[in-house]
């Protein structure tokens, strides 16, 4: 991994060094890159996450931090080496040990990043790690995921469109036709055109 | 001193925008007290933003400010809403109350707009005429509304043509129309504007419905399909329930009516005022107090005072103020079960097109058009098609159950199927019971020191019988468009709100089984009005919102002396 996959040029804000490389490795599972080289590693949701929870989600620091930590140890002694260094048919075992319908999103995360139970901890860290790669993947690019539109063109979405015209509107429109477009897109021209 | 003001409006949401800017044409000095921002016209042009939108929720009250509890019965102890917290924070923002600012809730609001059906007004004298008193589930509630479908025609009209509706007119006058809805109420003129656009698997919805035999029309909607008044028309960006409306299509208080309000020079605008109680002295409301922008507590007085806020706040409000002196406020809540059901579409339909109102509907199984049937369903709902208004991440949360959501397999479905999900809803009437209602919770308060309101809400059988019965009706439609892969969201559902909780401070003409009169007057306090869904005695299966705004209407005529 290197250094401008996850903290672009702005570098990291929140995750040291070790922490972003775990939560790569993590992400890169979450949206992998094969076949098409359009995954969580070239869309930077690193960069996503480690904004998001410098900011909008700061309650959020304390589970990010134990549960990274918590991830490592336990791999390192259930498997002998932290997450990052697992084949990638390891870490996809342990990431489905954590993935599991049961586990309790309403407690507080103060409350998790202090609980006991450290598989109880982890399985909430999964869920709130799936979740923010999937925002990371899909987010407008100003938020520092979706770099170069990866998550949109894997999905064929076209982004922020000031409209549609009948004629796109159609069954069986391609909508990949249509050059994709970001709020930094809109922000800057302030015009549209509806398409009529 | 001279009087600065005649009235307060508390909330410029649906009913609170209506009522303030009526009045202040009227002459009326009203001041406006409104929790969120005062929004300019342009304020939304960039909005296009899921994450700020759907997934942090920019618009709407958080739970952090203004915790609601839920708990599923008598004895437990409520928690703040399971399905609404969490470490993700919110990540539901549909199932909170609605949007705080000018326009409240309609500045979000997906713009499905009813009138309600003639039986919908005298539910308990259809049921019991229909299926005998024994039918009526145990412990419920059931009452007729304290007048009909008539009395409001006029100002389901007025919304229509003052606001700005677009549709396609079934029945004028009792002659049935082409193209409209056959069940439609008997309307004098037909709709403003004509119908939306419609995102591409409508069609095939439409094509379906006919062949099963069912009478698809287009969804009237609160969305200006060209420009009218205020209005713009709708460029089909896609961006729309859950979101404002850049080019103000959508036809919002903040747009319809908070302009002309201003411009009558009777109108003045408080916002980041937080309400926190109703003064009031031997039956009659001094006034508010509030919390203005900088935390400091304010007082505010007026001859009449207008509480216009969402149904639960209007209720927390009246509870915190000490005015429930028959007890019957919080009572008798309601609220829409969803049904939503998903599927997959084999061509390209673009489900990020349109607004979810860009679609058409089936009004054969409503209300008491619900056929005889082994489910025990009661009272019907109509079937819509959501065809677009769907983007990726709130896509996302929607697959098949049982899949993996992480891994090559998850990627590759949703690159294959985002551009050709399918939706269709109902949304079953939820019938009042005595043992659903909201109070005040004894544990949790808010950061101001005051008691958070306390849901109290199961679903119960009539409601997971309804499902059952519409989830069949759904997937012979869907089998019908083709759509191999179709799930249905969990029953009962996870979540106790839906934007759609009424009833808890009901009309009616009795003061002491009621909380209001027709025109919201409280029964309690003779200059107080307390509008908006909380009066409605029973929750059809239609969206609220036309109704809640034609009441509105109807009370600002009151004040008025119009009436």
């Amino acid at each position: 991994m290197d250094k401008t996959r996850v903290g672009d040029a702005e570098g990291l804000m929140f995750f040291n060094m070790d922490e972003a490389r775990a939560l790569d490795a993590m992400t890169a599972r979450i949206v992998p890159s094969e076949p098409d080289g359009l995954g969580a590693r070239e869309a930077g949701v690193v960069a996503y996450i480690d904004r998001s929870v410098a900011g909008y989600f700061r309650d959020l620091q304390g589970i990010y931090r134990v549960g990274l930590q918590q991830l490592d140890d336990s791999c390192r002694a259930g498997r002998g080496r932290i997450f990052a260094d697992l084949l990638t048919a390891d870490q996809d075992d342990v990431l489905a040990s954590l993935d599991r319908a049961d586990t309790d999103l309403t407690m507080p995360a103060q409350a998790a990043a202090n609980a006991d139970g450290r598989d109880d901890l982890l399985a909430r860290f999964f869920a709130i790690v799936r979740e923010h790669t999937i925002q990371g993947m899909f987010c407008d690019p100003i938020y520092g995921g979706n770099r170069n539109f990866t998550g949109w063109k894997l999905i064929g979405f076209p982004g922020a469109q000031w409209g549609y015209s009948a004629d796109q509107m159609q069954e069986g429109f391609d909508a990949t036709t249509i050059p994709i477009l970001s709020l930094s897109d809109l922000q800057r021209t302030r015009t549209g055109s509806s398409n009529d | 001193m001279t009087k600065a003001r005649d009235a307060i409006v508390v909330g410029l949401g649906a009913s609170g925008g209506i009522i303030a800017a009526e009045l202040a044409k009227s002459g009326v000095k009203v001041t406006a007290l409104e929790k969120g921002p005062h929004y300019s016209q342009d304020y939304f042009r960039e909005k296009h933003d899921e994450i700020r939108y759907y997934t942090r929720g920019a618009l709407v009250p958080h739970l952090s400010h203004n915790p609601i509890t839920w708990r599923e019965r008598d004895g437990e102890t409520a928690k703040i809403l399971p399905w609404a917290t969490g470490p993700l924070g919110t990540t539901e923002p549909l199932h909170l109350p609605p949007s705080i600012g000018t326009g409240g809730g309609t500045l979000h609001w997906g713009g499905a707009v009813w009138r309600h059906r003639k039986a919908d007004f005298h539910m308990r004298t259809s049921l019991i005429e229909r299926f005998g008193e024994a039918a009526l589930p145990e412990g419920n509630s059931i009452v007729d509304w304290p007048f009909g479908y008539d009395d409001l025609e006029a100002y389901y009209d007025r919304v229509e043509w003052e606001l700005g509706v677009s549709g396609q007119a079934g029945n004028i006058n009792g002659e049935l129309m082409p193209g409209g809805n056959p069940f439609e109420m008997p309307r004098k003129r037909g709709y403003p504007m004509p119908p939306l656009r419609s995102a591409a698997a409508n069609s095939r919805f439409v094509e379906a419905c006919r062949r099963l035999g069912l009478n698809p029309f287009p969804q009237a909607a609160a969305i200006a399909s060209q420009d009218y008044k205020n209005l713009k028309g709708c460029t089909y960006c896609g961006f729309c329930h859950g979101y404002p409306c850049h080019v103000n299509a959508k036809q919002t208080s903040h747009v319809t009516s908070v302009p002309d309000g201003l411009a009558s020079g009777n109108m003045e605008i408080i916002p980041f005022a937080r309400v926190v109680s109703v003064n009031h002295r031997g039956g009659r409301a001094k006034g508010v107090t509030y919390i203005d922008a900088l935390g400091r507590a304010q007082e505010l007085e007026a001859d009449i005072v207008v509480l216009a806020t969402y149904s639960l706040e209007n209720t927390r409000l009246l509870l915190v103020s000490g005015l429930n002196g028959n007890g019957q406020v919080g009572k008798h809540f309601m609220t829409h079960c969803f049904g939503w059901s998903t599927g997959v579409v084999p061509e390209f339909s673009n489900t990020f097109m349109g607004p979810l109102v860009g679609a058409h509907v089936v009004d054969d199984y409503t209300s008491e058009l619900i056929p005889d049937n082994e489910d025990g369903v009661l009272w019907g709902s109509p079937i819509t098609s959501f065809p677009g208004d769907t983007q990726p991440i709130e896509a996302s949360h929607n697959t098949p159950p049982g899949m993996r959501k992480w891994g090559a397999d998850y990627k590759k479905w949703f690159a294959d199927s985002y551009r050709r999900i399918f939706s269709m809803h109902t949304q079953t009437s939820s019938l009042p019971y005595e043992g659903g209602y909201c109070d005040l919770d004894p544990n949790v308060t808010d950061p101001y020191g005051q008691p958070a309101l306390r849901m109290t809400h199961e679903w119960k059988p009539h409601d997971i019988q309804s499902m059952a019965f519409f989830r069949r009706v759904k997937q012979n439609i869907a089998r019908e468009m083709g759509i191999k892969e179709f799930w249905e969201e969990p029953s009962p559902p996870p979540y106790h709100l839906s934007t759609h909780e009424v009833g808890t401070h009901r009309m009616g003409l009795d003061p002491k089984e009621s909380v209001v009169d027709p025109y919201g007057h409280s029964h309690e306090c003779e200059n107080l009005y307390v509008v908006g869904g909380g009066q409605f005695p029973t929750l059809p299966s239609y969206n609220p919102t036309m109704t809640i705004q034609a009441l509105a209407f109807m009370t600002a005529d009151r004040i008025a002396e119009r009436v």
